[in-house]
């Protein structure tokens, strides 16, 4: 069973996707859905010996191409809609062992490119709104398959974090004639320089100015971009090169793998009015090597995040992670 | 700017009807390893 169902409340959409409940949960090596069926083995999601990077409809998806009736009625004060929309897995190798950090240069360019196909691919179905790249690593962070891979959902309404996201540089550009909001933070960032990380040519990594985890960092074309269908070769292959720089960074700072929730914002499929900024947010569920920050009372039921840490600080402990990767 | 830099895309299909997509490079030249193209700020 699959549904949206409509909190009143909070004016967001809520999924049940009770099959997920049954999806594959840390199998055992030589039971990998993502691994490419070796001769005579297991039959994984992959029927082939080898492959650089696939790409496969999810098999216990949160939204379907064909939805199913939903299981309860809806009425005006409980809406209820059917559970439209693409949830795709993204293998990055066929190697087991590994994680973003462990890709080439060469494979991390290919990945960007993945994403921007995928991109545009999703963007044109007519039924979606919104394309939504992003990855989970780590137990941490509820992982249930270890093989390096991410995830991308295609959603038929504008989700509500890079919704609010828009609407504040809507309202930016209504009040400062044309400006982005989001090239403003840019520029300031790179003027006051203290929770910059990392950056190249073409992107900028920092330490965000109201992080909500320690060691949140932000990843942004230097310029205007929507979307990653509105960079050019240098810049895709400047995007694997931070990108690359960023993930090793954080396994650096601990010497020890670093969970992570990555997530890709840009402009909405049809809304194609500039509003939108390429970037990447990075949410790290480690406060220390050892210790979690947790959605806790304040977090969770009230919105308001409470950082243990002064983002200038973090920025410079993972600028000198940066410099020994 | 470089050469344009084309991929290739070979759709297929499972045997449940789910699409299976695999990409790789179109040309050789461009698995060339390079060591990073990001520097720390040195703030």
């Amino acid at each position: 069973m699959s549904e949206l169902r409509w909190d009143q409340l909070r004016r967001e959409w809520v999924v049940t996707a009770t099959h997920r409940m049954d999806r594959t949960f840390l199998p055992p090596r030589d039971y990998c859905p993502l691994c490419p069926t070796a001769p005579g083995g297991f039959e994984t999601e992959i029927e082939r010996t080898d492959f650089e990077i696939a790409v496969f409809e999810n098999r216990f998806p949160s939204f379907h191409l064909d939805p199913p009736e939903p299981a309860i009625k809806g009425t005006p004060l409980f809406p209820v809609s059917a559970a439209s929309g693409v949830c795709e897995v993204v293998v990055y190798t066929p190697q087991h062992n590994g994680c973003l950090a462990d890709l080439s240069l060469a494979q991390m360019r290919l990945l960007v490119r993945v994403w921007r196909d995928r991109y545009n691919e999703l963007s044109a179905r007519p039924e979606i709104k919104y394309v939504f790249i992003f990855e989970n690593r780590g137990s941490e962070v509820g992982v249930t398959l270890h093989h390096p891979h991410g995830q991308i959902y295609a959603f038929t309404y504008l989700p509500p974090v890079p919704g609010r996201e828009l609407q504040a540089a809507a309202a930016y550009r209504e009040e400062n004639k044309e400006g982005c909001l989001f090239c403003s933070v840019v520029i300031g960032e790179q003027q006051d320089k203290r929770r910059v990380v990392l950056r190249n040519d073409s992107f900028i990594a920092f330490v965000p100015f109201a992080a909500r985890y320690p060691y949140e960092v932000h990843l942004y074309s230097l310029e205007h971009r929507p979307s990653l269908a509105d960079l050019n070769d240098r810049e895709m292959d400047d995007l694997a090169a931070i990108l690359q720089s960023l993930v090793r960074c954080y396994d650096n700072l601990f010497g020890k793998p670093f969970p992570y929730i990555m997530v890709v914002h840009q402009e909405p499929a049809k809304e194609r009015n500039g509003l939108g900024h390429l970037h990447f947010e990075f949410y790290p569920p480690l406060r220390d090597s050892a210790k979690l920050k947790y959605l806790a009372g304040c977090e969770q039921g009230a919105g308001t995040f409470i950082n243990d840490s002064l983002p200038e600080e973090k920025a410079a402990e993972l600028r000198k992670a940066a410099k020994v990767v | 700017l470089p050469q344009e830099q084309t991929i290739k895309k070979e759709i297929t299909e499972k045997k449940d009807g789910r699409y299976l997509i695999f990409y790789s490079w179109a040309e050789e030249e461009f698995h060339g390893e390079k060591e990073s193209g990001s520097e720390p700020c040195q703030s």
